[in-house]
């Protein structure tokens, strides 16, 4: 399909997605309280960031492309501020468009709370047509459709198909876009379905990290949550701001939303000394992060790594404790608190555990016998078998099985670890 | 592998000690407590396995008595193959079988990786060990037992399950409340309930909001009806507090008419009367006073008399008394200016005197003392004064240089006797090094063959042995085996068998069988006693025979080794013959002789090297003597040229003097003080010359001040003080001036006063008039005759004024409660229609009504209030996402507790793992050696044995009796913890390269008989391993040879060495 391109009226929208408000932060073993409630406003302080980014920069419209809340988990606040947010766009003469998705399907709204006019939610049953407009100018066409149900398994892109008219067509969908194997396949598409429809820009959600799939002809954009809640979900987190100029040239800019940035670090202990050097270490870091993080709160989670005779002084302390908790120090009364949320020992004994494994000693044949669970064809399930001839497996049995390939994997070399110092304990 | 040998150079208190031949099999070293024993092991273990790390607490024996920090160990392994290892704190090197020395570790290259602490749990034996035994429960030597089987430190195993399980018990049970993950899955349980409740907050929402909306409504329809009922009640109250002020504002109406007649009184009359009434009597007695104080000033002025003749000569006066200071200074200095004139001729008289007689004025002014006359004796003064010294100087030069040459002739001398003391010397120094080379050379040669004689000599010795061995295992072979008869068997049956005919037809039926029985019985003990011995005499026979191949392999093996070395010694002697002809022997007989050569020749080199310094320090002599002499030569010549510069210039000085007509024998530097006098003379004539000019001004100023003065003292009718006049004329003068002055001022002063007088009197005249003609017009205006009249005029207009005041009030108070003029008038007309009484039941009503419609919207206002509450709270309700949070922050310590409790489990499981394999392979193979050993020990009392459970070990005695660890003996237990150690050693070293066993005490805790089983032990491990027992008890030797003779002496003997405060030195076998 030809389509002819004429002088139109500049504007510009805000896209976003994958709010997940109220939902919380996933990973964290232990919390001060004013730590929790920073947290736990988090996500909706990020939202009224791309509210405000709206109001300030006049944009003309917000899009949202799904998972506003995080399905089962969401609140009535959550709901309230969400609405109160939007209010604030409407009054400011901004119209908002919002597309569902997975987490917050249409099946799972609560009806009693209505919406302010000037907020358009798409439908599940097909994809919707809206027309945007500047007075009487049109400004742009928005389609769009919602989950109706938790579980959508089909192709929706397939369905949108560009409508005769001059403007600027953009298309708002939750989907996974070539596969992602990160993320749940809902409303699987290709990057093909997408051009074939015709749309100037697709508005898409679902994948956490912001990423342009395509920069033009059409423009298509993951602009990521506006709110990392996870260690997996480190580095900035936010919206896009498209400006579209008369020419319907795009010029897109990523915008940081986040109020509190994830980061994770390993610190490798085969050339420290002592724990105060550790701790010196750790606190050179913490301060790196809090300098990264740009005025923002952190989370920071520390991973110690490495071979040294530090793995001995290490057995003896409680990680979270000894290491975790003067880091914590101060923290509280800062804005721009960096908390260190854990400080995981993954060390090892300085020993040379392959050299270790070849004497034909009672160490050597412990050696041996965790290689040989490693090589196994099978470890996973060999595992299975040793948990499940444990009478009080039952109550955990559900944990262990969400555990990935590469933590088995770990788990072993922990356990080895752990019978070599043991083993070995007598020897300081 | 075994040790060889080894070199200390420096450890400890040990420096340069070693032993280069270590012996195979058992060595025992015998030294008190402190003397280095503990060194000498830990030396050991440092060449095997290093020197300890920077961070390691272990002591690293710095050396105490000197040598380098480190030494050697000479290793022999297992495949033939020797080594060398070689280290230092920084440095480790190994040399293979005489290979160049490379850097590498031991036990990564040779060792398979075996560690020290591996070593140590594995071939390390201590005291320490067999102490802890006797304290422990049966668990614990169980444990203990089982660890030292493993190759493990003592606790490390069982507490490491210990600690397994106590963790996972704490962890996580069935049917558990207290654990961790009980505690969590309880607590995620708690917290999903209380989720659920919350979620359901959103329809209660919705029902809140819509009976607010109904609310909201029915009190803002009881409000419109309160605000009309309020509306009526504030119009029946305006009535009512406006009726006071209406009455009120009709009578002062009615007054105000009645008084209209006193409405024209002027507004402030009566105030203006009084004023002017009080201002009139203050201008009277005002005028009153003024004219007293006028006559008084009068009298005044008719009493003042003025001196006009002086003040009339004021001026003259006022310019003397100006120069008063000058001429009294003139006065006082006359006097001083004489005195200083006279000394100044004085002075002048005496400066001519120092001169000369013959100096005046008029020579003294002709003597030129300008500075060109000056700088030109200061030349001339500078050029003779140079010329003087450089007289001197060279002079002084010319002397010590004579001194110098003197001193170098006479060193010249004395090196040259000091040469002539040495002869030359016969070899250059070149030969006497090359013969030194030689010297060296040949010790380590001569040391090599040392130790090959050494190494063939131990060969020779060890083949005897073995050749004795073999001869006595031949013996045995041959001497035929005792065994049972098969006759006395069959004979001890029938004997038995036909008893028991005899008796069975002799009817003893009992007998009989009890007869055969016995016979049967005797007869079957006899066969397995036969097969026993024959079994016995198997097993011996294919010991010896094992034995005697055994033998005659090492012998086999021995001869080649004393052939190699007697090839070896071979041609170390040749090399030897070849060296000693370089170093200038002809034969070599022993290493005293090389000492002697060697010493020898580094006297030679002595020697040289002295008359070599002899002859350069005599050339340098010379060579220093011909220089000096060359300097005095120079000396002298510079002397003669400064003595004739010096002449020269005296003889120029002279003409000079004669030119000016001064003393020839002036100097230059005199010729200064001459000057200077001369400047002395002159500047006292200058100051004569300004006294006597002074004096002539002053006089003549004195005389000219005393007339002038006298002039004016008779102008003014005046007498001089004294004879002539002075300053105290000139104060007198003074003196009446001032006085005259002051009295003029006096006169003008007062004079001004009164004028001032009289222009006040003038004004308060006119002021008196004009206020009597005011007063009079007030009366006029008030319309009254006189005072009275007026008075009572004023309080009519009074009273008016305040009935109006009242009008006015009144007005106001009902335009304030009306608001509007209209609605004043509405209001007074309303007032006057109406009944106050009926206007009270009125109210009455309303009130009543508005009082219920008030308690009515009350009550909805605090409902809609509680609803509001309800709705904020609901709305800011954090709750949930606290649960959220906490529920998640629950998951995540579950998902942590479940993945150590999967840790412990899989450590739990390969330490089973291990122990099974342990079990299962090496135990039974350590139990069995360790079984032997302690067979040996105990003289085959006891047999260890493994329980099939855990590998509870056991003993068990010849009549197949167990023995529990709870019930061996403190002795018993080590011997059986010793024996598995043992045999762990042994198991261990046909796996891996077989290490040396130390052992330190082990025998101190035993009683002498097992102290003789394990010394047997010992000997019999040793034949397969080496082993070093270090001890401070004396008499283990005793043990050690006495174990040997009985039990073993076919094996070669134990070696013994003392170590005595660092030495370390062989013991004689038989003391």
């Amino acid at each position: 399909m030809q389509i002819v391109m004429t002088a139109s009226q500049p504007f510009s929208f805000i896209h976003c997605a994958d709010l997940h408000l109220d939902s919380p932060f996933e990973g964290l073993h232990a919390l001060e309280p004013q730590i929790a409630a920073t947290l736990r406003d988090a996500t909706f302080k990020a939202f009224d960031q791309v509210i405000d980014l709206a109001i300030d920069t006049q944009v003309d419209f917000v899009i949202i492309a799904g998972d506003v809340y995080d399905g089962a988990d969401r609140s009535l606040r959550a709901q309230l501020r969400f609405r109160e947010a939007l209010r604030r766009a409407v009054a400011a003469g901004i119209e908002c468009f919002v597309a569902h998705g997975n987490h917050d399907p249409l099946s799972g709204w609560e009806a009693s709370l209505k919406m302010p006019e000037g907020v358009h939610r798409f439908g599940g049953q097909q994809v919707e047509h809206l027309i945007v407009k500047r007075g009487s100018e049109p400004l742009a066409e928005i389609y769009g459709i919602s989950y109706p149900v938790r579980e959508v398994r089909y192709n929706l892109a397939s369905q949108f198909q560009r409508q005769p008219g001059q403007s600027f067509h953009i298309g708002v969908l939750h989907c996974n876009v070539g596969g992602d194997p990160t993320h749940d396949n809902y409303a699987p598409c290709t990057l093909t379905d997408l051009i074939d429809s015709g749309m100037d820009y697709w508005a898409l959600g679902h994948i956490h990290n912001p990423k342009v799939i395509r920069d033009r002809e059409p423009c298509v954009i993951y602009p990521g949550n506006t709110q990392g809640r996870n260690v997996r979900e480190a580095g900035p987190r936010g919206c896009y701001l498209v400006r579209v100029d008369e020419n319907r040239r795009l010029q897109t800019k990523f915008v940081a939303t986040d109020v509190v940035r994830w980061s994770t670090q390993e610190v490798n202990i085969a050339d420290l000394r002592d724990i105060d050097e550790l701790l010196e270490v750790l606190a050179e870091i913490v301060e790196e992060t809090r300098k990264t993080a740009d005025g923002r709160a952190a989370i920071l989670r520390l991973a110690l790594i490495g071979r040294g005779e530090l793995h001995r002084q290490l057995r003896h302390l409680d990680p979270d404790r000894d290491l975790a908790l003067p880091l914590r120090e101060g923290e509280l009364n800062r804005d721009d608190f960096v908390w260190v949320e854990s400080v995981q020992n993954r060390t090892r004994p300085p020993v040379d555990i392959a050299r270790k494994r070849q004497v034909q000693d009672f160490i050597g044949d412990f050696l041996r016998a965790a290689e040989a669970l490693r090589q196994d064809q099978q470890p996973t399930a060999r595992l299975h078998k040793l948990f499940a001839a444990r009478s009080e497996h039952t109550l955990i049995a559900r944990h262990l099985k969400q555990l990935a390939q590469n933590d088995w994997s770990v788990l072993l070399d922990d356990a080895e670890t752990l019978g070599l110092d043991l083993l070995l304990g007598d020897q300081e | 592998m075994r040790i060889s040998g080894f070199h200390i150079d420096g450890f400890g208190i040990y420096h340069s000690q070693g032993i280069s031949h270590l012996p195979p099999g058992l060595i025992l070293f015998l030294g008190n407590n402190e003397c280095g024993k503990t060194t000498l092991m830990e030396f050991i273990r440092t060449m095997l396995f290093g020197f300890p790390g920077v961070r390691e607490k272990r002591n690293n024996y710095q050396p105490l008595r000197g040598g380098k920090h480190g030494g050697r160990l000479h290793l022999l392994m297992q495949d033939g193959q020797s080594l060398m290892v070689a280290r230092t704190p920084r440095q480790a090197t190994i040399s293979v079988e005489g290979g160049a020395p490379q850097a590498a570790e031991l036990a990564e290259h040779f060792l398979g990786g075996l560690d020290r602490k591996t070593f140590e749990h594995i071939f390390a034996v201590g005291l320490t060990e067999l102490q802890g035994l006797n304290v422990l429960t049966e668990d614990g030597v169980r444990r203990r037992l089982f660890a030292a089987g493993a190759g493990l430190g003592a606790e490390s195993l069982p507490a490491a399950w210990q600690t397994l399980e106590n963790e996972l018990s704490g962890l996580l049970r069935r049917r558990g409340r207290k654990q961790i993950i009980n505690q969590l899955v309880n607590q995620i349980h708690q917290t999903e309930t209380q989720m659920r409740r919350l979620q359901g907050l959103a329809p209660a929402y919705a029902q809140a909001q819509e009976r607010k909306a109904r609310l909201e409504g029915q009190i803002r329809e009881n409000q419109l009806q309160a605000q009309r009922r309020r509306q009526e009640l504030r119009r029946l109250e305006q009535l009512e507090q406006a009726r006071p002020s209406w009455v009120g504002l009709n009578q002062a109406r009615e007054k105000a008419a009645t008084l209209k007649f006193a409405e024209h009184f002027p507004a402030d009359g009566l105030k203006r009367f009084d004023n002017l009434q009080d201002n009139l009597e203050s201008t009277k007695q005002s005028l009153k006073a003024r004219q007293d104080q006028a006559a008084r000033l009068e009298l005044k002025l008719q009493n003042l008399q003025v001196d006009r003749l002086v003040l009339d000569h004021q001026e003259d006066i006022a310019a003397l008394l100006g120069e008063r200071e000058k001429l009294a200074s003139a006065l006082n200095d006359y006097p001083l200016i004489k005195t200083a004139t006279e000394q100044a001729e004085a002075e002048f008289q005496r400066r001519l005197q120092e001169l000369g007689p013959d100096w005046d004025s008029t020579r003294l002014a002709r003597l030129d003392t300008s500075v060109a006359v000056r700088q030109q004796v200061q030349e001339l003064g500078r050029y003779l004064g140079v010329a003087e010294r450089q007289h001197h100087q060279q002079q002084t030069v010319k002397q010590s240089r004579v001194e110098a040459a003197a001193e170098a002739q006479k060193l010249a001398e004395e090196t040259q006797a000091r040469l002539n003391e040495l002869p030359e010397p016969l070899l250059s120094e070149v030969q006497v090094q090359e013969q030194q080379q030689a010297v060296r050379r040949l010790r380590p040669l001569w040391g090599q063959r040392d130790l090959a004689t050494t190494e063939l000599n131990a060969r020779l010795a060890v083949q005897e042995e073995a050749t004795a061995r073999r001869e006595s295992l031949l013996r045995q072979l041959e001497t035929p085996a005792v065994i049972l008869p098969w006759w006395l068997l069959l004979a001890v049956l029938l004997a038995g068998l036909g008893l028991a005919a005899w008796l069975a037809v002799e009817r003893f039926y009992l007998p009989a069988v009890l007869a055969g029985s016995t016979g049967a019985a005797i007869g079957a003990w006899l066969l397995v006693l036969r097969q026993r011995q024959q079994k016995f005499n198997r097993r011996h026979l294919a010991q010896l025979q094992a034995d005697l191949e055994t033998t005659k392999h090492r012998l086999e093996v021995l001869a080649t080794e004393i052939q190699h070395l007697e090839a070896q010694i071979n041609n170390i002697d040749t090399e030897l013959a070849d060296e000693a002809q370089k170093a200038g022997i002809d034969r070599l007989a022993d290493l005293v002789q090389l000492e002697r050569r060697a010493a020898e020749l580094e006297s030679m080199a002595g020697n040289w090297r002295e008359w070599q310094e002899r002859q350069r320090q005599y050339q340098e002599a010379q060579g220093h003597w011909q220089r000096a002499r060359d300097k005095l030569k120079d000396a002298e010549q510079e002397a003669a040229n400064a003595a004739q510069v010096w002449e020269a210039r005296q003889a120029e000085w002279q003409d000079w003097l004669a030119q000016r007509d001064l003393a020839m024998t002036m100097r230059p530097e005199g010729f200064e003080a001459v000057l200077q006098a001369v400047e002395r003379a002159r500047a006292a004539e200058r100051a004569l010359k300004e006294y006597q000019q002074r004096q002539g001004q002053m006089v003549s100023y004195i005389n000219s001040a005393r007339q002038r003065l006298s002039a004016v003292i008779t102008a003014c009718g005046r007498q001089p003080l004294g004879t002539e006049v002075g300053v105290e004329d000139l104060e007198s003068l003074r003196r009446a001036l001032e006085a005259a002055r002051a009295v003029q001022q006096k006169q003008q002063q007062l004079e001004g006063q009164l004028a001032e007088l009289q222009a006040e009197l003038a004004r308060l005249k006119e002021q008196q008039h004009a206020q009597e003609m005011a007063r009079q017009a007030l009366l006029q205006q008030a319309q009254a005759h006189d005072e009275d009249d007026f008075r009572r005029l004023a309080n009519d207009y009074q009273d008016w004024c305040t009935a109006w005041r009242q009008i006015e009030d009144n007005q106001l108070a009902l335009a304030t409660i009306a608001g509007t003029p209209q609605a004043q008038v509405r209001l007074e007309k309303e007032l006057s229609q109406s009944d106050p009484l009926q206007l009270q039941t009125e109210k009455e009503q309303i009130q009543a009504v508005l009082q219920e419609l008030e308690a009515a919207l009350a009550q909805d206002l605090q409902e809609l209030g509680g609803l509001n509450r309800a709705l904020d709270e609901m709305a800011g309700n954090e709750e949930l996402g606290d649960m959220l949070l906490q529920h998640r922050s629950l998951q995540e310590q579950l998902a942590d507790a479940s993945r150590r409790w999967a840790t412990l489990v899989v450590c739990h499981h390969l330490l089973d793992q291990a122990r099974s394999i342990y079990e299962r392979e090496r135990q039974p193979l350590v139990i069995q050696e360790a079984g032997r050993f302690l067979g040996i020990m105990t003289r085959n009392r006891y047999r260890l044995v493994c329980a099939a459970d855990q590998g509870s070990l056991r003993l068990e005695d010849k009549s197949l009796h167990r023995k529990e660890p709870l019930d061996w003996s403190s002795g018993l237990a080590d011997q059986v913890y010793l024996a598995i150690r043992l045999g762990l050693a042994r198991e261990f070293g046909r796996h891996s390269e077989p290490l040396p066993v130390i052992l330190d005490e082990v025998l101190v805790k035993f009683d002498p008989s097992r102290q003789l089983g394990a010394a047997q032990v010992l000997l019999e491990f040793a034949q397969e391993q080496q082993v070093l027992l270090f001890s401070c008890h004396p008499h283990l030797k005793a043990i050690m040879q006495q174990a040997q003779q009985k039990y073993r002496p076919d094996i070669p003997r134990v070696a013994y060495y003392s170590i005595s405060d660092g030495l370390i030195a062989a013991l004689e076998p038989y003391s």
